[in-house]
C-alpha cells in the first residue's frame, strides 16, 4: 500500500484530532415534495482530521452522496438542510459551512473545498474547451491573472499524469479518453489547492484497470496532503485510499470506525452484511467447482461448442473487429466466466451465442446443431433451450405486463398452454427465484432491482432451458443484493441443471460462479482455463494486470485469508 | 444465504397499477387538459347531434332578416349577409371540420404505421426507397401539396381529407420509423427475440406499445391542426363545397363587413380558438402523461 | 463530400417535386386555351398581353404541344433562369413574379421570426431560472394559448381586436406600414409560443446537468455559470429551430395574406392552383421547395460549426487514423486499433 505510513500516523490521531479539518454535527437532509418533505439524511455525525481521509460507505439510497453534497451546498432548490459543518482551515477559528450566505460559500467552492464527481463526461461541459472549464476555478476567485491561470492549468494537468498537457488545453472533453478525462477532472478540482477534496464515487464508471490508476493518483494527493472524503460503495476502494470510514444506510450513520477494524470486526450487523458481500478474488471457497464435483453435473457432454467465432462491425469510418476469433466448448451443467473491460467484446459474444447477433464467420453448435444452418423453425423451436438474463432488470421486462405475465411471456410466445396454466406457471417459477407470489400482479416498475432481476431470471427459466447466457446480471445491483442473486444463480444451476455462459467485468463474480474462465481484451481471448488454475497462476500478462487491479477487501488483514 | 432483503423495500407496493392508468392518473391531475378534453367531449357531441340541435338548416335563408346583431331574438348568434342562423351554421361546420380533421388524422395514422413499422423494421433497400419518398414529400413546404391537390380534385369533403391526409403521414411515419429504431435496441425487445418471437408479434407486442406516447402526443396536435388547415383552405376558397358551411367559409363571407358587422366572424373564430386551444390542452396533457420527451 | 451528397440528393429532390406537380396538373381538367378565355386578374398585375406575347406562349404551351415537351420546356426554362410568362399574367414572366412577390413574403417571415426571438428567448430563459414562479406559469400559459392559435386565427383575434372593436389598423390591404403589423404579429405567435417553451425546456434541461453542478462546485457564480455554461449550450440548438423555422413561415404565409391581402408570393401560389396556371404553379413551387432545402442545408452547416462534436467528426473523416491516433478519440465504437494508445496514454 503506497499511503501506509499516512494512514499510520492519521491513525493515531485518530477521533483525539482537537480540532477535525472538517466537523459535521446533526446533519439533517430532506427535500420538499408536493405532499410534504421527504427526510434524506438524518441527523449525521462526523469528522475529517486534517490530511485525513474517511470513507462514506453505502449503498444505493443510502444518502451518502446526498449528504456530502449539501455541504457545500450543491443541492437543487428543494432540499433543505439543517446541522452544521465546521471547516477548519489554517489556524483560525472554524467556520460553519451550513451557515454562510451563497458568496461566502462559494469562496470555500472550489478554493477550500474541491469535487470530484462520479462521471467526468458529465461533469464537464462538452462544448467548452478543457483549458477554459479548468482555469475558471482560478479565475472566477479572482486568484490570479489569466496567463497565470493558463500556466498553473497546464502544470496541474502534468501533475496529474496527462501527457501534452498543453495540447489538451484546447481540446474538448469527449476527445479523451475516460480515464484521461477523470484525470482531467481531479485537475479541475484541485487546481486551486483546496484542503479538502469529496470524490463522489470517483471511479464506479471506469474499468479495473484504469481505476487502479485513478485511485493510485488520489493516494499520491492524499500524500502531497490533502483531506479526502471518498463517497464509495465499494470497500476495495475505500480500504485503498482511506483510514477511516462511516457506513450510512438509508440515511443514517450506521458505523463509524477505522477502515481496518470496519473489515475485521464490523460492529453493527449491517456493516457486517455489507463487508460479508463484498466479492474477494482468491478468498472465495470455490463453490462451483465444488458443488459441481458433488452433483456430477460437470460430467455432461458438450452442449454449446463455438468454433472461431469472429464478428465485425461495418461502418463508414471503418471496420471493427468486435469479436476475434473465439472458440470453446461448454458442458451440460457448467459455466463458463467470459471476463473482460469495456469494449473487449464479450456481450457481443454473448449475443452471437444466441444468435441474436450473426457472427460473421465461425459457428456456433448447440446440442450438435450449428445455429446458422438450422433454419428459422427449427431456430425458433431451439431457443426454448437457450435463454438469456439481461444487465438492467427494468430494461429487460415489459413494462406494460404485470409480473405474472412477463414470467409467462416465453411460454406465450412459444404457444404452450393456456392463460390460467401460464399463471399457475408463474408463480411455480416466482417461488423458485424466492419471491413472494404477491408481486404476481405487480408491475416490474414497482419492485426492487433485485427482485426485478429475480423476475428475468424466472423468465429465462420458464422454458426450462438447458442454456442460459447472463450478461453483467449483478453489475446494476447493489453488493448484497448481487450475492443474493450469484447464490440464487448458482443454486438453480445445481437444482436444474442448465449451462451457462456467464459475461462480466468483475473477476470476483465469475471466480464465484465459474467453473471455466475466458479473459477477453479488444475481441481477443487472452486466457481460458479452469477457474481455480486462472487465478491461482494466470499465465497472460493481461489476466495477471486485471487481477493485480483488483482491490481487495478483506484479503490480507489479520485473520483474514492470504492474497 | 441471508434472508435479509438488505437493500430491497421488505413492504410490498399497496396494489398493481398498470402503466394504462397511471398515465389516466397522471393525465387527470392536469386540471388544464381535463378542461380540454371536456370542451372537446362537447365540441364532438355537438358536431354528431347538429342536425337535432341546430335551430335551423345550415342553408336556410331568413327573409330580410340580414345581419341580425347577436342576441337577436330566435338568433342568439345572429345571422349573416344572408341572413342564415349563425349559431346553426357553426354547428354544422364543427361537424364538417371534425369529421374531416378524424377521418384524415385516421388515414394518415394508418399509412404512417404501414410505412414506418415497414421502414423502421425491415430497414435496407425498403427503408431507403420509403425515405426518399417522405423527402420528397418534406420538399412540399407547410400546405402547399394540400392546396394544389384540392386545387385539382376540385371542392369536395373528401378532396380535403385526401389533402389533409397526404400533408401529415409523412411526418408521422417519420416519427415512428424513428421509434421503431430506437426500440430496437433497447432490452427488452432482444429479451422477446431471445425468447423466440418473432417478425410482427415482435413489433405489434414489444415496439409499437413504447411507441405509442409520441404518436398519441402528435396525433392529439395533429387533429386541430387538420381544422385549422380544412378552414384555411376554404379561406382560400378551397374547402368544401357550398352550401356546405366551414368555419373559413364563414370567415371568408364575413370578412369583408368585420368592422361593420364584426359578430360575423367573432362567434366563428371565438369558438373555433376555443376548440384549437382544448385540443392544444389535451395535447399537453398526454405528452405529459406519458413523459414524451419534447426533443 | 457530405456537402456534395447532401446537393445532389436536393436536386433529386427537386426533380421528383416538378414531376409530381406537373403530373397533378395534368390530371387536372382545362388547359393553356381554356385558361386563356377566363382571363382577367385578381391581384392587380393583370393586363392585356399583347400579341406576341399571346405567341409566345402558344409556342411553349400550346394544345399542339405534347405534355412531356411542355416539361422539358419548363425545368429546362428553370435551370437556364428562363421560365416564360405566367398563363394569367402574360405580360410578366414566372422570374419576374417570384422577385415582386417573395421578398414581400419574406419580409413578414423575417420580421416574425425577429418578434418571435426578441419575445421569445428572454421569456424562455426567465421562466427557466425561476422555475415554478408566476414567470414561468404566466409563460407556459401563453405558450399553450400561442400553440392553439396559429397564424390566420392568431390574425383573425387581432383583427377583431385592433380593427373591429378599437379601430386602430386596418384589416386588409397592402398600402404602408401600418398595414404589416397585424399580420406580421399573427405570424409571430405560434413561433413565440413555441420557441418560449423550446428555450425553457433547453435551458431546463442543461440546468439539470451535472457540469453546472461542476461549475458551482468551483465557486462560480450563478450568474457567470448562466452566461458561460448553460446559455451557451441551450442557445445552440436554436439553430435548428430558427432556420426551418424561417423557411416556414415564408411559404407558409398564404393564409394569412390570403385574409390581410398581401400580394405575397403564396397568394400568387394560390391564385396559380386555383387557375392551374402552370407555369407560375411550377416556378412557385419549386422555389419554395429549394427554399425549404437550402435553409435546411445551411442549419445542418452552422450547427456543424457550433458543435465541437460534429466538427471534430467531420475533422476526422479528413484525416481519420492521424486525429484518431493522436488525441486517443474514443467518440463512437471503440475501435481495436485505437483502444491500446488511449489506455497507453494513461
Amino acid at each position: 500500500m503506497p499511503s501506509t505510513s499516512t494512514r499510520a500516523e492519521s491513525e493515531l490521531r485518530g477521533h483525539t484530532d482537537p480540532q477535525p479539518l472538517l466537523q459535521v454535527n446533526d446533519l439533517n437532509v430532506g427535500f420538499a415534495l408536493p405532499h410534504g418533505i421527504t427526510q434524506v439524511v438524518h441527523s449525521l455525525n462526523l469528522a475529517v482530521p486534517h490530511q485525513g481521509a474517511l470513507a462514506v460507505v453505502g449503498e444505493s439510497g443510502s444518502g451518502k452522496s446526498v449528504s456530502m453534497r449539501s455541504l457545500l451546498g450543491l443541492l437543487p432548490g428543494t432540499a433543505q438542510v439543517s446541522g452544521s459543518a465546521v471547516l477548519t482551515t489554517g489556524r483560525g477559528q472554524g467556520r460553519d459551512l451550513l451557515a454562510m450566505n451563497e458568496s461566502t460559500l462559494r469562496q470555500v467552492r472550489g478554493r477550500q473545498v474541491g469535487m470530484v464527481f462520479q462521471n467526468a463526461m458529465e461533469a464537464f461541459n462538452p462544448s467548452v474547451p478543457l483549458g477554459r472549464q479548468l482555469t475558471q476555478a482560478l479565475l472566477w476567485h479572482d486568484l490570479c491573472d489569466r496567463k497565470t491561470a493558463q500556466q498553473r492549468a497546464i502544470q496541474t494537468l502534468a501533475d496529474v499524469g496527462i501527457p501534452e498537457p498543453e495540447r489538451r488545453m484546447k481540446m474538448y472533453p469527449f476527445q479523451l479518453s475516460g480515464g484521461m478525462r477523470q484525470r482531467a477532472m481531479i485537475a479541475m478540482a484541485t487546481i486551486a489547492r483546496p484542503q479538502l477534496i469529496i470524490a463522489d464515487e470517483p471511479t464506479t464508471a471506469l474499468d479495473v484497470t484504469v481505476q487502479k490508476q485513478i485511485l493510485d493518483l488520489l493516494v499520491q494527493l492524499r500524500e502531497a496532503g490533502m483531506a479526502m472524503i471518498m463517497i464509495t460503495h465499494d470497500l476495495g476502494v475505500a480500504r485503498h485510499v482511506c483510514d477511516e470510514a462511516v457506513v450510512l444506510r438509508h440515511g443514517t450513520l450506521i458505523e463509524r470506525s477505522g477502515i481496518m477494524d470496519l473489515l475485521t470486526g464490523a460492529r453493527d450487523p449491517y456493516s457486517r452484511t455489507l463487508v460479508d458481500a463484498a466479492l474477494d478474488v482468491g478468498v472465495e471457497p470455490p463453490t462451483a467447482e465444488a458443488s459441481a464435483a458433488h452433483a456430477g453435473a460437470g460430467d455432461g457432454g458438450p452442449l454449446l461448442r463455438v468454433q472461431n467465432l469472429t464478428k465485425v462491425f461495418g461502418s463508414r469510418g471503418g471496420h471493427v473487429l468486435a469479436v476475434d476469433d473465439v472458440s470453446f466448448t461448454l458442458r451440460q451443467g457448467r459455466t463458463l466466466g467470459v471476463v473482460g473491460e469495456s469494449g473487449s467484446g464479450k456481450s457481443t459474444l454473448a449475443r452471437m451465442v444466441l444468435h441474436l447477433i450473426e457472427p460473421t464467420s465461425g459457428t456456433v453448435h448447440v446440442n450438435g446443431s450449428c445455429l446458422a444452418e438450422v433454419g428459422t423453425r427449427t431456430l425458433r423451436r431451439m431457443r426454448k433451450d437457450m435463454q438469456m438474463v439481461f444487465q438492467s432488470p427494468y430494461g429487460s421486462l415489459l413494462p406494460s405486463a404485470t409480473v405474472s405475465e412477463n414470467i409467462g411471456e416465453p411460454l406465450r410466445i412459444n404457444r404452450l398452454g393456456d392463460k390460467n396454466e401460464r399463471r399457475t406457471r408463474a408463480s411455480e417459477l416466482l417461488r423458485l427465484v424466492e419471491l413472494d407470489a404477491a408481486y404476481l400482479d405487480m408491475y416490474p416498475r414497482q419492485l426492487s432491482g433485485g427482485q426485478q432481476q429475480r423476475v428475468a431470471i424466472a423468465r429465462a427459466l420458464a422454458l426450462e432451458p438447458t442454456l442460459l447466457v447472463a450478461d453483467e446480471p449483478t453489475s446494476a445491483l447493489d453488493a448484497s443484493v448481487q450475492v443474493q442473486v450469484l447464490d440464487l444463480l448458482h443454486g438453480l444451476q445445481e437444482r436444474l441443471g442448465f449451462a451457462m455462459v456467464l459475461i462480466t467485468h468483475n473477476l470476483a463474480v465469475a471466480e464465484r460462479l465459474a467453473h471455466e474462465v475466458m479473459v477477453m481484451q479488444h475481441g481477443a481471448v487472452r486466457e481460458y482455463a479452469p477457474t481455480a488454475q486462472l487465478f491461482r497462476s494466470p499465465q497472460d500478462d493481461y489476466t495477471r494486470n486485471l487481477l493485480a487491479a483488483v482491490l481487495p477487501v478483506r484479503t490480507g488483514l489479520d485473520g483474514g485469508p492470504d492474497e | 444465504m441471508t434472508t435479509v432483503e438488505t437493500n430491497e423495500d421488505a413492504a410490498l407496493p399497496s396494489r398493481p397499477r398498470s402503466e394504462w392508468s397511471r398515465r389516466w392518473g397522471r393525465f387527470l391531475r392536469n386540471r388544464l387538459a381535463v378542461l380540454g378534453l371536456v370542451i372537446v367531449v362537447v365540441a364532438c357531441l355537438a358536431a354528431v347531434t347538429a342536425p337535432w340541435i341546430a335551430p335551423y338548416h345550415y342553408a336556410t335563408l331568413g327573409p330580410g332578416d340580414e345581419f341580425l346583431r347577436t342576441g337577436s331574438p330566435g338568433h342568439p348568434m345572429g345571422t349573416d349577409i344572408l341572413g342564415r342562423d349563425i349559431l346553426s351554421r357553426l354547428l354544422y361546420s364543427l361537424r364538417t371540420a371534425l369529421f374531416i380533421a378524424i377521418v384524415a388524422e385516421l388515414l394518415s395514422l394508418i399509412l404512417s404505421f404501414a410505412v414506418g413499422l415497414l421502414a423502421g423494421y425491415k430497414g435496407g433497400k425498403i427503408d431507403q426507397w420509403l425515405m426518399a419518398g417522405t423527402d420528397v414529400m418534406f420538399a412540399f413546404p407547410g400546405y402547399l401539396f394540400a392546396v394544389l391537390l384540392v386545387a385539382v380534385l376540385g371542392r369536395s369533403t373528401w378532396a380535403v381529407i385526401l389533402a389533409l391526409t397526404v400533408g401529415s403521414w409523412v411526418g408521422l411515419s417519420r416519427l415512428l420509423r424513428a421509434q421503431i429504431l430506437k426500440m430496437k435496441s433497447l432490452e427488452f425487445v432482444e429479451a422477446g427475440r431471445a425468447m423466440g418471437a418473432t417478425g410482427w408479434t415482435l413489433v405489434i407486442r414489444y415496439m409499437v406499445p413504447g411507441a405509442m406516447g409520441p404518436v398519441l402526443v402528435s396525433s392529439s396536435f395533429g387533429i386541430p391542426a387538420n381544422m385549422l388547415a380544412e378552414s384555411g383552405l376554404a379561406i382560400l376558397g378551397l374547402g368544401v363545397a357550398p352550401p356546405m358551411p366551414s368555419v373559413g367559409t364563414m370567415i371568408n363571407d364575413g370578412y369583408q363587413f368585420v368592422q361593420s358587422y364584426p359578430h360575423l366572424i367573432a362567434w366563428p373564430v371565438a369558438v373555433f380558438v376555443l376548440i384549437m386551444l382544448a385540443f392544444t390542452w389535451v395535447g399537453d396533457g398526454v405528452r405529459d402523461a406519458f413523459d414524451v420527451d419534447e426533443s | 463530400m457530405f456537402i456534395g451528397r447532401r446537393i445532389a440528393r436536393m436536386i433529386l429532390c427537386l426533380i421528383a417535386v416538378s414531376l409530381l406537380t406537373w403530373i397533378l396538373l395534368q390530371l387536372a381538367p382545362g388547359d393553356f386555351a381554356g385558361i386563356q378565355e377566363v382571363g382577367g386578374g385578381t391581384v392587380g398585375l393583370a393586363q392585356q398581353a399583347s400579341a406576341e406575347q399571346q405567341s409566345g406562349l402558344a409556342a411553349r404551351y400550346g394544345a399542339d404541344i405534347p405534355g412531356w415537351q411542355q416539361y422539358l420546356t419548363f425545368m429546362v426554362g428553370a435551370v437556364t433562369g428562363d421560365m416564360g410568362p405566367s398563363y394569367r399574367y402574360t405580360h410578366m414572366t414566372v422570374e419576374q413574379i417570384i422577385a415582386h412577390a417573395f421578398p414581400i413574403s419574406a419580409g413578414l417571415a423575417i420580421g416574425a421570426v425577429v418578434i418571435a426571438v426578441v419575445v421569445a428567448v428572454p421569456l424562455g430563459i426567465l421562466a427557466a431560472v425561476r422555475r415554478k414562479s408566476i414567470w414561468d406559469t404566466g409563460t407556459m400559459f401563453v405558450a399553450t394559448l400561442g400553440h392553439g392559435l396559429p397564424n390566420y386565427l392568431a390574425g383573425l383575434v387581432l383583427v377583431l381586436i385592433f380593427s373591429s372593436a378599437l379601430n386602430l389598423l386596418p384589416p386588409f390591404g397592402w398600402r404602408g406600414p401600418e398595414n404589416m403589423i397585424l399580420p406580421m404579429i399573427a405570424l409571430a405567435v405560434s413561433p413565440i409560443a413555441m420557441l418560449a417553451r423550446y428555450v425553457r425546456n433547453s435551458v431546463l434541461e442543461n440546468l439539470r446537468e451535472e457540469y453546472v453542478v461542476a461549475a458551482k462546485a468551483k465557486g462560480g457564480r450563478f450568474r457567470t455559470i448562466m452566461a458561460r455554461h448553460v446559455l451557451r449550450n441551450s442557445m445552440m440548438p436554436l439553430v435548428t429551430v430558427i432556420g426551418p423555422m424561417f423557411a416556414g413561415l415564408a411559404t407558409g404565409t398564404i393564409f394569412v395574406e390570403s385574409i390581410f391581402g398581401i400580394p405575397g408570393l403564396g397568394r400568387y401560389f394560390t391564385e396559380a392552383a386555383a387557375q392551374r396556371d402552370m407555369p407560375l404553379l411550377m416556378g412557385s413551387t419549386l422555389f419554395f421547395a429549394a427554399l425549404l432545402m437550402v435553409m435546411n442545408l445551411l442549419v445542418d452547416l452552422v450547427y456543424a460549426l457550433l458543435d465541437p462534436r460534429v466538427r471534430a467528426s467531420l475533422n476526422l473523416t479528413a484525416s481519420e487514423s492521424d486525429v484518431a491516433a493522436k488525441a486517443g478519440i474514443t467518440a463512437g465504437p471503440v475501435s481495436r486499433a485505437q483502444t491500446p494508445q488511449s489506455e497507453a496514454a494513461l
